[in-house]
């Protein structure tokens, strides 16, 4: 008999063997089979799950915020509360969705405390500085997205995470209003908000006023 | 005229970066890595209770101490155990080593702090977080050894080097005494490699790197341009050599814009990139003769025809006499315009403004054939008379005496 503890396989290489020599590879399929594995704690069911959705989950936490030093101890965050709170997942065919929510949740939470932390220190912390600069890249391109997040750090958490994932990452209002957690109206009262004033501040800049032209999903919703 | 992107181009653009920051491979490489975020607000501004802190603390804790696989044991100082995740932190009075199983040995110099984030059975994954640390890498076929150094990554496979952070300034300095490495991260969107004797300067902030090689250390080029010319044959191999110590450096005195010291490494496609990104018209204006015509060629041999003529005009103007500028022209009309008249037009006044110019056989060859291809054989028979008068050895000798049957 094995001990659920001792089984262990590790991503990117889920085939290679531990030192011990004990395998039993996960079960791979779907993500309910993956949820059973989860709830059961299973050691390679943790791995499985960042290997399967880690790039989801990066995806759109870097939406939010943009390139970011914070983001792969949010990414983590993600996982952990997950983890945690896997137990609460009705549906295990919604894995995904309900990870994204979470991703959504993690970052809303993080900027509303960097908000806070501005607010009450007036200025920006070492740490919160970008660890990525610019790589070689068309000027107006590197330009246009810098400054499309200084913008959206005029807005709302609620507001910045509607129009991020409308506007930059493309998805549906549905897919918005899943991983958001409200319904489609109010994802579409909190882009009107968000567009407003987005393009209140894109008045003053001309790079930003034709990026808002040459978007064809601009004025949709 | 500029061209404005859309949003779905910033979500490529965001792509690359966030591929490129290997967000990802750090959250991996932070698992096994004992170290929670540090709390982003005061204790006393947080919504949570303190149960549902410490519970939020332990999944935390829980995910991020998920077993790792087989790894490297080492020690720190007279012997401690340590484990992936340490952070480590040099006395402010003296070196503190750390000794991994495979033999190699980083020494932290007094008041350096690092930390070892990842370990596995190749090597280790070490933030050098301030200070100096020297490193001796035990080389194995399999070794994989990486050094994150600010927002630079140094990859190591067997090497002795010196590498040192100033959090104050961004500044990474590297000294490789032994070996090889390869630097990325930062500005470089491609891996600069460092070869033994080798001292490279990487600032973070204005994206910059000084590479100076050892003894051999080289004086940017300076004007006048006759000096400086260089045959063709030399400016196109160098797109095929890696850089060695004494062809790859630059001053390690003088501040030396990027683009300059990718052209330098043969890393064309970079260097205009490079200086397309520091703005190309104001480059123009502000490098020297020299260094244009470095950025000419960069620009001529990764394609880029308008740049390169745009860079060669531009150092006609500061070269004395043109320089190869208008040689330089030339082949852009030539091989990539395919105007054959234009060319000759090229060649003639480089010619006529380099009576002594290192490229002169060069340039009467390429005369004569642009002649031939512009179906003006008289004026190509000319130049052919002259050729073989000239350079009765020379590699165009065929076509010219071709031309005069």
């Amino acid at each position: 008999m094995v001990d659920e503890d001792s089984v262990r396989s590790h991503s990117p290489q889920p085939t290679a063997s531990p030192p011990d020599g004990v395998v039993r590879p996960f079960p791979g399929g779907s993500d309910a089979t993956l949820v059973v594995a989860l709830r059961g704690r299973r050691a390679d069911a943790a791995d499985q799950l960042f290997e399967r959705y880690g790039d989801y989950v990066e995806r759109l936490i870097v939406r939010v915020l943009g390139i970011d030093a914070e983001v792969p101890d949010l990414i983590n965050e993600v996982f952990a509360r997950a983890f945690e709170r896997v137990d609460q997942l009705q549906d295990a065919t919604a894995l995904k969705g309900w990870l994204g929510s979470i991703a959504i949740f993690t970052a809303r939470t993080f900027l509303r405390d960097r908000r806070s932390r501005r607010r009450f220190l007036g200025f920006f912390a070492p740490e919160e500085l970008p660890e990525v600069p610019v790589r070689p890249a068309p000027v107006e391109c590197s330009q246009a997205l810098s400054r499309t997040y200084a913008v959206l750090g005029t807005l709302t958490a609620d507001e910045r995470i509607a129009f991020a994932l409308r506007f930059i990452d493309g998805m549906s209002l549905g897919e918005i209003a899943e991983v958001m957690g409200v319904s489609v109206g109010t994802v579409k009262r909190r882009l009107s908000h968000g567009q407003k004033r987005f393009v209140r501040e894109a008045e003053r800049d001309p790079l930003l006023k034709e990026l808002i032209q040459n978007s064809e999903r601009w004025g949709e919703p | 005229m500029t061209r404005v992107p859309s949003f779905d181009q910033l979500r490529t653009e965001q792509d690359a970066l966030r591929e490129q920051a290997g967000f990802l491979e750090r959250a991996q490489a932070r698992r096994g890595v004992s170290r929670p975020r540090p709390q982003t607000r005061p204790w006393y501004q947080t919504r949570w209770s303190l149960g549902a802190a410490l519970a939020a603390a332990a999944s935390l804790m829980l995910w991020l101490s998920w077993p790792a696989s087989s790894e490297l044991a080492f020690t720190i100082g007279d012997g401690q155990r340590a484990h992936a995740g340490t952070f480590v932190a040099a006395p402010a009075d003296r070196e503190l080593p750390l000794r991994f199983a495979d033999g190699t040995r980083f020494a932290l110099s007094a008041g350096t702090s690092a930390r070892v984030a990842s370990l596995d059975a190749q090597g280790a994954h070490l933030v050098l977080e301030k200070g100096r640390a020297v490193a001796a890498v035990v080389h194995r076929p399999d070794s994989r050894w990486r050094v994150d150094v600010g927002p630079f990554q140094v990859a190591v496979v067997g090497t002795r080097f010196d590498v040192s952070w100033d959090a104050a300034t961004r500044v990474m300095e590297l000294k490789l005494e032994q070996g090889a490495v390869r630097v990325s991260g930062g500005m470089l969107s491609e891996a600069l490699e460092v070869r033994a004797g080798q001292r490279l300067r990487a600032f973070a902030d204005d994206a910059r790197v000084e590479l100076a090689g050892g003894d051999e250390e080289v004086h940017p080029a300076s004007e006048p341009s006759t000096a400086n010319e260089q045959p063709e044959t030399a400016a196109v191999d160098s797109a095929h050599s890696a850089p060695a110590a004494s062809s790859a450096v630059v001053s390690s005195g003088a501040s030396t814009p990027l683009w300059r010291t990718l052209a330098a490494a043969g890393k064309f496609r970079d260097a205009l990139a490079a200086a397309e990104q520091a703005g190309f018209e104001a480059e123009c204006h502000r490098a020297s003769g020299a260094d244009l015509l470095a950025l000419a060629d960069a620009a001529r041999l990764s394609g880029s025809a308008a740049r390169a003529e745009q860079a060669y005009t531009a150092a006609r103007g500061k070269l004395p006499g043109g320089g190869r500028a208008s040689y330089g022209l030339g082949l852009v009309a030539f091989d990539q315009r395919g105007d054959f008249v234009r060319a000759a037009r090229y060649f003639e006044t480089y010619l006529r403004e380099q009576p002594s110019g290192a490229l002169r056989a060069e340039a009467t060859g390429r005369l004569m054939e642009a002649w031939q291809r512009a179906g003006r054989m008289s004026e190509a028979r000319e130049v052919a008379k002259q050729y073989l008068a000239r350079y009765p050895r020379g590699p165009q000798t065929a076509r010219a005496k071709q031309l005069l049957q």
